[in-house]
């Protein structure tokens, strides 16, 4: 288990206890951070899981692939370069502590 | 005050976190025929039929979660009967339950195979997750599988059976798959990459016969052909459930009628997803979409009317389907297109745009996510385009959108 915290738009911070191997999009929805509503289900088809990781995370994650910023790109109106879908990251010991800041839906 | 949804799929699943995610103080109970917590569908014929994705994360949400948000959630009940006059429905198992609000989320049931032979042992289709979990068991034993339709259960099935090792054949009765739904180019697309990918595609091709003895051997078609088969797996199509609807006189037509609300002919019934008649304000006519989005946006449309609240439901309707390593998604309805602009980044990447008069009514991607999202941004309104855009792939796209000529 590992601890991730979720920043709403409303700028409210939810802790929550995440299971290894889980993507950050399941562990959300898990957690009814409903902004996060993974409509796809995490095969990276519809980028309704948009958030932003904190940078100082950035060096733990894995870059995104093609598909992913592909996605991001025609999709988020307002992306930054820390934009991520959160389907496509999966959590590890080593993101015990991340912190995660979730947009108003794009949608 | 309480709310019964009926069906906990896609859709009753989401109008259930909806009333609470939106206030409502009433009770909440989610009844669902299946024995298993609600989940996802689309991975049935995918990733859980590869039995590459575990079953709890094939959960909609966790057992946890409908305690959490005081969520009654029954399973395994099967509702028998509406009472609109006492607001009660009624289970099999005898109980009476009342409501103030009734949402009808039944969904679809499978369309049958009527041909001989129907009933034999293995023969399956693919909807429900006792479905794919009986398909998994029976794979262990079968080599040669005959898939029957060229809609995506069949495309799916076919991949994921090909990319297991088996066998496959994929019958389509029509002379491409995704016939009724994507133009020629997406079809002829498809039917390549099945045949490069080793699946025995055969199309305008009628099956009129499963051969076996209790257990099929064959499928026969129109023109004499038999295909060896230890197991087929039948998916054409299926048949909105409104049985219930139609038992309390509610009004049904290939669907169950609702308004913009989602509210059927009675103000407290509402109807969502799959099951739903509903006039789309964009597209101008009478729909009944089988999608997610469509579940799901559906649900946010009843209960924000629920909750007193009423936004017209006009969402733009949208698909996806992955068939090895394709990704095809869909924005918009291309039915009535009078007009097609390519544009093709590689030989694997492609998007179609559809336009009728020269507006834009929906667009299909293979590989291009890109082009799919940045078209359902703009396309909920039907806008006129710049065609050259369109199929310049190396002018940004959202420039077609934005820089229309004569405008």
């Amino acid at each position: 288990m590992l601890n991730v915290t979720f920043i709403l738009p409303d700028k409210n911070k939810i802790t929550v206890a995440a299971n290894e191997g889980d993507s950050l999009m399941q562990t959300a929805v898990d957690n009814a951070i409903e902004q996060i509503s993974g409509d796809c289900g995490g095969c990276c088809s519809c980028a309704t899981c948009h958030c932003f990781i904190d940078d100082k995370w950035k060096d733990k994650m894995t870059p995104a692939d093609d598909m992913e910023t592909e996605l991001l790109e025609g999709a988020i109106d307002n992306m930054q370069e820390n934009s991520r879908l959160a389907c496509q990251i999966f959590l590890s010991e080593e993101h015990d502590g991340l912190v995660v800041q979730v947009p108003e839906s794009d949608w | 005050m309480s709310c019964i949804i009926i069906g906990a799929s896609h859709a009753g699943v989401q109008a259930a976190v909806n009333l609470r995610l939106q206030g409502y103080q009433g009770k909440v109970i989610l009844i669902s025929s299946d024995t298993v917590l609600p989940y996802q569908r689309p991975p049935l014929s995918k990733a859980f039929l590869q039995n590459v994705l575990p079953e709890q994360k094939l959960w909609l949400r966790p057992e946890t979660f409908y305690q959490q948000k005081d969520v009654d959630l029954m399973l395994g009940k099967r509702v028998i009967n509406i009472d609109r006059e006492q607001r009660t429905v009624s289970l099999d198992d005898m109980q009476c339950l009342s409501y103030d609000k009734l949402i009808l989320a039944t969904g679809a049931s499978i369309r049958r195979l009527t041909v001989p032979g129907s009933d034999l042992s293995e023969v399956h289709y693919l909807r429900d997750y006792q479905d794919t979990i009986g398909i998994r068991d029976s794979l262990k034993s079968a080599n040669n599988v005959v898939v029957i339709g060229g809609g995506y259960i069949g495309l799916e099935a076919a991949a994921s059976l090909q990319k297991l090792g088996k066998n496959v054949t994929l019958l389509i009765k029509h002379d491409r798959p995704l016939s009724h739904i994507t133009s020629n180019v997406v079809s002829d697309y498809l039917t390549q990459r099945h045949a490069t990918h080793g699946v025995n595609i055969q199309l305008n091709v009628v099956v009129t016969e499963i051969i076996g003895v209790d257990k099929v051997l064959a499928v026969e078609t129109e023109n004499g052909q038999r295909y060896q088969a230890d197991m087929v797996i039948v998916g054409i199509g299926v048949v909105p459930e409104q049985q219930l609807a139609e038992q309390c006189g509610l009004d049904v037509n290939n669907g169950i009628r609702v308004n913009e609300y989602m509210q059927t002919s009675d103000h407290n019934i509402f109807a969502i997803g799959d099951c739903s008649s509903f006039y789309h304000p964009v597209y101008q006519k009478q729909l009944r979409i089988e999608s997610v989005q469509n579940a799901t946006d559906q649900a946010k449309t009843a209960t924000t009317a629920i909750c007193g609240q009423s936004v017209p439901y006009s969402a733009t309707a949208w698909f996806w389907s992955d068939q090895y390593d394709d990704k095809l998604q869909i924005a918009g309805l291309s039915e009535g297109y009078d007009e097609i602009v390519i544009r093709q980044e590689t030989e694997k990447s492609l998007a179609v745009f559809y336009l009728a008069q020269n507006q834009l009514i929906a667009v299909d991607t293979i590989n291009q996510p890109k082009s799919f999202m940045i078209s359902r941004k703009y396309i909920h309104n039907l806008p006129k385009v710049d065609k050259t855009i369109l199929a310049d792939k190396n002018q940004d796209l959202n420039s077609a959108f934005t820089e229309i000529p004569g405008v």
